[in-house]
């Protein structure tokens, strides 16, 4: 079943225009951070899949679409593939009675999804046996980094222990009622707790007929969606966000760790050439860690990266050609830089969608 | 001193009496002797090395093989309430880990692995403090024909040195006569006063069943499911195939079985072993990656779908049934070809000439086991040729240990026996029931089982709402 719904996910990346390569659906998965690729994934929204599965196989994927191939929902077009009729419509049968992942639209949280839902988990359960007065218990999460967090927050605030569990329950009833019904229950099903052993991914599955790796995906979305309320009711929920801030900055804020280093250089008012010899790389690498930024954060200020002039010139642009291609730009303003373009149209692609 | 033993036992341990071979190799190590013990799966070995702690001033210092097994063994002593334990591993942040060396004479076990041992800071820390016994488990990967052979276990004896030739323990469940001489001689222990504590591998509570199955393995599964009620592990080579058979164990025939394997995240592990343990499930359709450091006292069968690799290993893994003393069963399915999977494997475990080529040229460290012992070997032979002659050797020694199973499974008498006499032991009783070749009941046993262990699992519930789970999870809130 897991390879039934991988074979169908598979088959959603392509479409009937463009063609799309094993080297490219390869880079989604395994989380590559180029300008290009950020862009591809962006403009197809395939954000869910981004850092999927670091470890899968070039192998793994051709196998994958060899079979796609002979059931003829692709076809060969140049170094890629693309969509037929046929594999459209299989797609559009198979979603239509499968989840397919909706909620994850930015990049911004992909390091952190996991390591905040552990510490959730954790949390959940250590307030829990402590409403029971109860110390002795196996910890649902026992990775060190977690349990660490945990005893940090209560350092210094036993006498405040049970002001704390007041508040966490309260956030976390808060929290469970913004969620839809659905989805807060199959949260609450996976969490453990005095007499709630918790259930696995697998068994809730089950009990929802999902194919478990529809389950993933599903789960990945009810967290990103939690993630999202967090941040939002940060005043009602104090506590979550404490905790998620201090997951987001520890998971490099969503970036690679160099890139994040280059951002601590830019928040200091660096340039990009003082960035460049501090850190002993290429302006360029700046410039892609830049980018990387852009993709990656909510709210990036596009125009303290651009110069004026040539932030209206190519906004002009665009609006007079749709199809208004760097190449061209690049002839009209010597001055340009391959940034400048991709942040214009990166602003513009998300204030008008893709 | 005997009372004072009991009273901890008691007190701390909450059992009323000692196993065999447990109160031996405390008074052993009291009286300040180096000691190899060698006592069977589920006889208690991790106590044999915890009482003494609450005996004695200073740290005992435990040296874990795996992370998993070492937070566990954390996890258990914090249960029965100890709190100066700490484990000290890669999995522990920086700021962590200099929280742990500033207040480092403050634990009463520092459980570490051998990795970990070999930096300096690490190193300098323990050195700091009174390592009161230094604690070797799992001492069989010190030796190069064990099963589980790991090249970082080498550097013990220079550590235990480093910190001042501490009292000695090195644990470990099943071990022939070469590979304990071996742990004593690379922990840089002496052999002539070496306390031995070794214990009979034999478990006569647990009956031994050979099936043949030309191409009806699962038909053997649910004949045995259907009549054993109490709990049971299925193990497997293959990950696919353990979750193949769950899936049809659960959704044809309503059995509550779990998956265990090395890929199943963490988080879901804990909460399977956790339903395992209070009867949630029935079955666990597992690979070997389940069991260290796991004890639930009431399993009733150990099935093996495919052959095991050794009588070391099978007798590792048929050990967790049982552990409440009463009887259980042992089965192991046999199809002809079986034995290819298991060659496979050893071919595949075992570094070849382009390995050891490929790995002399790398100067970046690679975690793959495969490239460490590659490594190793080329660190400590003279040339290459010399190099792949051990490694012929180390798979000689394999592929005796797989034949020895193969044999097990064609042997026309007692099975007990035979596993026994790996290890040079022979029966001390001979018991009618013993195993399939000695007239052992199935009807009776089966009866009996199910008089120990009766039906208890709990409904299939559906998925609740989580307003009902927040008013059992939070008390009074």
């Amino acid at each position: 079943m897991r390879e039934e719904y991988w074979f169908y996910y598979i088959l959603s990346y392509f479409n009937q225009e463009r063609s799309v390569t094993t080297s490219q659906l390869l880079h989604v998965f395994q989380g590559k951070r180029t300008p290009s690729m950020f862009y591809m994934m962006e403009a197809n929204q395939w954000h869910h899949g981004f850092l999927y599965n670091a470890s899968i196989t070039r192998q793994d994927l051709q196998q994958t679409l060899q079979l796609l191939l002979q059931k003829q929902y692709l076809q060969e077009e140049k170094k890629g593939y693309l969509l037929t009729n046929k594999g459209a419509e299989a797609c559009r049968l198979y979603f239509e009675a499968h989840y397919y992942p909706q909620k994850i639209k930015t990049f911004t949280y992909v390091n952190v999804r996991l390591p905040f839902w552990n510490q959730l988990q954790l949390f959940t359960q250590v307030f829990s046996e402590f409403s029971y007065q109860n110390t002795q218990y196996v910890p649902v999460i026992k990775h060190p980094y977690y349990q660490e967090n945990i005893r940090l927050l209560f350092q210094g605030q036993k006498d405040k222990k049970e002001t704390l569990l007041k508040q966490w329950f309260g956030e976390q009833q808060f929290l469970f009622e913004q969620l839809e019904e659905r989805q807060a229950n199959v949260l609450a099903n996976l969490l453990t707790g005095h007499h709630i052993l918790g259930e696995t991914k697998a068994q809730i599955a089950e009990k929802l007929q999902m194919e478990s790796l529809a389950f993933d995906f599903y789960l990945q979305d009810i967290l990103e969606t939690v993630i999202t309320l967090v941040k939002k009711n940060a005043s009602q929920l104090v506590l979550l966000n404490t905790i998620l801030k201090q997951l987001h900055l520890a998971t490099n804020l969503g970036l690679s760790a160099s890139t994040k280093d280059t951002y601590q250089l830019l928040k200091k008012g660096y340039t990009i050439p003082k960035i460049a010899n501090i850190r002993s790389i290429k302006e360029n690498t700046v410039r892609e860690h830049i980018l990387e930024m852009a993709f990656v954060f909510n709210n990036f200020p596009y125009q303290n990266f651009v110069p004026a002039t040539i932030y209206q010139y190519l906004n002009k642009r665009f609006e007079e050609e749709e199809n208004y291609h760097y190449r061209q730009a690049m002839q009209e303003k010597d001055t340009l830089e391959f940034m400048h373009y991709r942040l214009v149209e990166l602003e513009r692609m998300r204030q008008n969608g893709p | 001193m005997a009372h004072k033993l009991q009273e901890i036992l008691n007190e701390k341990f909450g059992h009323s009496s000692f196993r065999p071979g447990q109160e031996e190799a405390i008074e052993s190590v009291l009286a300040g002797r180096d000691t190899l013990v060698i006592l069977p799966t589920g006889m208690g070995k991790s106590l044999c090395y915890q009482l003494p702690a609450y005996l004695q001033t200073g740290t005992t210092l435990v040296v874990s093989p795996l992370l998993s097994l070492m937070q566990d063994q954390v996890e258990n002593l914090r249960l029965q309430g100890e709190k100066r334990v700490v484990a000290l591993n890669s999995l522990t942040s920086y700021s962590e880990r200099r929280r742990i060396f500033q207040q480092i004479e403050q634990y009463r076990f520092i459980y570490t692995s051998p990795e970990m041992l070999q930096n300096k800071e690490v190193l300098q820390a323990l050195r700091r403090i009174k390592i009161r016994l230094f604690v070797v488990d799992e001492a069989h990967c010190i030796s190069h024909w064990g099963t589980d052979f790991r090249p970082d276990y080498l550097v013990l004896a220079d550590v235990r040195k480093q910190l001042g030739n501490p009292t000695t323990m090195a644990l470990t469940a099943t071990a022939t006569a070469q590979v304990r001489q071996e742990i004593v001689e690379f922990l840089g222990l002496s052999l002539e006063t070496t306390n031995q504590v070794v214990l009979s591998v034999d478990r006569p509570e647990i009956k031994y069943i050979v099936e043949y199955c030309p191409g009806n393995k699962l038909e053997k599964i649910l004949y045995y499911i259907k009549q054993i009620q109490g709990p049971g592990i299925i193990y497997f080579m293959s990950k696919k195939m353990a979750e193949q058979t769950a899936e049809v164990l659960r959704e044809q025939y309503k059995i509550k079985a779990g998956i265990y394997h090395s890929e199943i995240e963490a988080d879901d592990k804990v909460k399977i072993q956790q339903q395992f343990l209070q009867d949630e499930l029935q079955i666990i359709c597992a690979t070997s990656a389940f069991g260290m450091g796991f004890d639930k006292k009431d399993i009733r069968f150990i099935i093996h779908y495919h052959l095991p690799d050794s009588p070391e290993m099978y007798l590792q893994e048929v050990g967790r049934a049982g552990r409440d003393g009463k009887e259980s069963l042992a089965i192991l399915l046999y199809q002809p070809g079986d034995e290819q999977i298991q060659k496979r494997f050893l071919e595949e475990s075992l570094p070849t000439r382009e390995i050891l080529q490929t790995a002399s040229k790398k100067k970046t460290f690679d975690e793959d086991p495969l490239f460490k012992l590659a490594r190793y070997f080329i660190q400590t032979h003279s040339s290459m040729d010399k190099a792949l002659e051990t490694i012929a050797e180390r798979k000689e020694i394999k592929e005796k240990q797989l034949n020895y199973m193969i044999q097990y499974v064609f042997h026309k008498k007692c099975k007990r026996e035979y596993l026994l006499h790996y290890f040079n032991e022979e029966q001390k009783e001979t018991s009618v029931a013993c195993c399939s070749n000695c007239g052992l009941d199935r009807e009776r046993i089966f009866e009996q089982l199910n008089r120990i262990s009766p039906k208890i699992y709990k409904e299939e519930k559906s998925i609740k709402p989580w307003q009902t789970i927040f008013n059992v999870m939070y008390n009074k809130q």
